[in-house]
């Protein structure tokens, strides 16, 4: 086994033994998972898209 | 016909919190954010039971409510202790709903103390509005009548909630790592208590989306700060009622499109398609009859379409989306006592059929013997047995979550006490204000 791949079953373990624990998990990773960060930026983007949207209505731009 | 969907509610409200309780004291293997969550919904409940005890009891004339008058809901007199302990219970319902959101079905804060003080802290913050929006300041003569807490924190409640929502809506199919599992299921969580909070005004909000006045500003310039800031919360409310069901409508999309389950993809759509339906007929100055009447009674169409939408999820769902939670979530074990959970869906069935299948009668001129044969059929077919099983939690890992600082089973006491203080502190606080002494 070579020295990389040493490192990735230690890292699997480590993150195993993460896992088996009872204390809660990342809060940052649980709210913007790193498998999808167009999440939380998606969001934003309706955020402002549905207040703009009344306010360029409201300035009588449509 | 109003008052009888409050009489249904509050019978549900109180099946269903009897039926928690009931449960919840039973020893089991539950975690401490179950029955921490059962507590609060517990505490949701009682606010909502309270809330429909106040519209229909004053109908009924007894005597005790000339003495207290709880005629805040559509009465001529506003009674101070009354408004002020309905306000506090509403107040008690939204905590609990945040500490909720906060701890399924992991915690997200890790230090018990900083928990705990942060929803002490918020208890606090109520209670001094109580005092501003009815004690001496409301004497003021430059008083900016608003409620800073009451329609800030739900609001922030209802975004953070969405964002949830759209966490899970928007994900593939099936999780794939531990910390999928655990955001898909908050995610089922946010949109149920979504869909319980904002629900109920999306029927008849949908014309927002039309108004060019959002951002029309109430306060003249000049006026202070005060002004400035009550628009605002004032604005973020407004605006948060409907941006989960833009955000919610665009996720289920997703969601149908990811995952195929038309069930709580559907149920979302439909919120979109009956909001867009009632806003064409009645969003004008005049009611498009000429559609409708083809079809239906026109004169009782209005009334209806409002009670079979607003009324509904307002006093019906409320209930019931607590209900699943509690069971979803395994806050309660129905294993405790499968007669007693089954005679539970089976109310909570009858209660939502009877008052859906009344208000439909007038709306499409059923006869009230059909609507009974068909209520009598779908539990004849023994259909709460479905429910409950669809109700039942898969399985899947419920870990005790440690927290730094104490105990989580010690943090759910501190919580419910706090809690039962605050109820207490505001009636004490109520009675001063009604003899004017608060407000000197």
């Amino acid at each position: 086994m070579s020295e990389e791949e040493v490192k990735d079953v230690e890292s699997e373990e480590e993150v195993h033994v993460e896992d088996a624990t009872n204390m809660p998990l990342n809060v940052a990773k649980y709210l913007n998972p790193p498998e999808r960060p167009w999440v939380l930026y998606s969001f934003i983007g309706m955020f402002v898209f549905f207040f703009g949207y009344y306010y360029l209505r409201y300035a009588g731009h449509f | 016909m109003a008052e009888t969907i409050s009489t249904v509610g509050f019978i549900l409200d109180v099946l269903v919190l009897g039926f928690i309780l009931y449960l919840h004291f039973k020893k089991d293997d539950r975690t401490w954010t179950q029955k921490l969550g059962a507590s609060m919904m517990c505490w949701f409940l009682v606010c909502h039971a309270f809330m429909h005890l106040v519209q229909f009891l004053p109908t009924w004339n007894l005597w005790i409510f000339d003495d207290w008058a709880f005629t805040m809901y559509g009465g001529e007199e506003r009674d101070i202790v009354g408004t002020i302990v309905a306000e506090s219970l509403w107040k008690v319902a939204i905590t609990g709903f945040v500490v909720a959101m906060l701890i399924t079905p992991m915690p997200l804060v890790k230090n018990a103390n900083l928990f705990f003080g942060g929803i002490c802290l918020l208890l606090v913050l109520f209670l001094w509005e109580s005092y501003y929006t009815w004690g001496h300041p409301s004497q003021e003569a430059d008083m900016v009548w608003f409620w800073p807490f009451w329609s800030g924190v739900p609001a922030l409640m209802l975004l953070f909630l969405t964002y949830l929502s759209w966490n899970y809506l928007s994900s593939p199919e099936g999780a794939e790592t531990r910390m999928e599992s655990f955001t898909d299921r908050a995610g089922l969580f946010a949109v149920l208590a979504v869909i319980l909070w904002a629900g109920k005004n999306w029927f008849d909000w949908m014309g927002i989306f039309n108004d060019g006045s959002f951002f029309y500003w109430d306060g003249m310039p000049g006026e202070g700060w005060l002004h400035f800031l009550a628009d605002g919360i004032g604005k973020f409310e407004q605006g948060m009622i409907i941006f989960p069901l833009m955000v919610l409508s665009v996720g289920s999309v997703i969601y149908l499109r990811n995952r195929g389950s038309w069930l709580l993809g559907g149920i979302i759509l439909s919120f979109l398609l009956l909001g867009i339906a009632h806003d064409y007929m009645f969003g004008g100055d005049t009611p498009d009859y000429g559609v409708i009447s083809i079809f239906v009674n026109e004169d009782s169409f209005a009334e209806s379409f409002a009670l079979l939408t607003h009324g509904t999820m307002q006093s019906l769902a409320r209930p019931l989306i607590v209900l699943f939670i509690v069971v979803r979530f395994g806050m309660v074990q129905t294993q405790h006592s499968p007669v007693v959970s089954r005679a539970m869906t089976i109310m909570a069935l009858a209660g939502a059929m009877s008052v859906i299948t009344e208000i439909l009668q007038p709306m499409f001129g059923v006869p009230q013997l059909l609507s009974g044969f068909f209520l009598g059929a779908i539990l004849a077919f023994e259909i709460e047995r479905k429910i409950m099983a669809a109700m039942e939690p898969p399985e899947e890992e419920n870990p005790d979550w440690e927290l730094d600082g104490c105990e989580g089973d010690e943090l759910h006491r501190r919580i419910n006490i706090a809690m039962g203080a605050y109820l207490l502190l505001t009636f004490i606080l109520a009675l001063f204000i009604s003899r004017g002494e608060l407000f000197i």
